[in-house]
């Protein structure tokens, strides 16, 4: 089966959103945020973009009067990532069977 | 990925090992500890034990049950997905059955004059429930395992 990469997967910090929701039901923002290591500005504008793609969706809810948002992946952001996984993989074994 | 969409073999295998590196920084992030399990046990046994034996405490404890839950979620900011197959399901599915089979005996027990019965009902659920939960838990962590390699 041949599988091509998803350039919206692709972009290393998108790579990595994707990677960490795939084992959760969601997550919040700032969780995803300490863990990639990224302003809360550069979080948004990656997970806007995956968003529009129908990847991940956002929930918003107040806490305390605190506006908290959490993301999760849609089942075909799921789909998606495991297909750029899949191809990832193809792309190393047929490197190494041609060198 | 360059400019000719082209990617090497060396940035395939480096983004692989992001990947799976993150994958498994949300599941720690989102794997409930070990004592939960117990937790979620222990307050099922004595919430069934309550209801059965006709204590008004059950709605009580309902109640904090579910806020403490609620809010220990909060706190974490993420939950592992635990129900990865159709067996998942099926565990989940049979454990609703097995909840109301063990209450619905506490009842059944209490009305033939079991005094004991309601607290037999709770230990014998807060039991099965830990079992279940102990079963999950490393499902998930194999689970993990297997999609790492």
């Amino acid at each position: 089966m041949k599988t091509s990469l998803d350039p919206v997967i692709h972009a290393p910090k998108r790579l990595e959103i994707c990677a960490m929701l795939m084992p959760l039901i969601d997550a919040e923002f700032q969780v995803l945020r300490d863990e990639l290591g990224v302003s809360d500005s550069v979080l948004s504008k990656h997970i806007s973009r995956l968003e529009d793609a129908g990847y991940v969706k956002l929930r918003k809810s107040a806490v305390n009067g605190r506006q908290r948002t959490w993301a999760r992946m849609t089942a075909s952001g799921r789909k998606a990532f495991s297909s750029h996984v899949t191809a990832l993989q193809q792309l190393i074994a047929n490197a190494n069977g041609t060198s | 990925m360059s400019a000719d969409g082209k990617v090497t073999k060396e940035e395939a295998q480096s983004s692989l090992g992001v990947a799976e590196k993150m994958q498994w920084a949300g599941f720690k992030r989102g794997m409930y500890p070990r004592w939960y399990g117990a937790l979620v046990a222990v307050w099922s046994g004595v919430l069934v034990a309550a209801l059965t034996s006709g204590s008004g405490l059950w709605l009580l404890l309902l109640a904090a049950g579910l806020i403490g839950h609620f809010v220990w979620y909060r706190k974490r900011g993420a939950m592992v997905n635990e129900i990865g197959s159709k067996r998942d399901l099926v565990m989940v599915l049979l454990l609703a059955v097995v909840g109301t089979g063990v209450a619905a005996s506490g009842f059944v027990g209490l009305a033939y004059g079991l005094q004991w019965a309601p607290y037999a009902a709770g230990i014998a659920l807060a039991g099965y429930i830990y079992g279940i939960m102990e079963v999950s838990y490393h499902d998930v962590w194999r689970r993990m395992r297997e999609e790492s390699n």
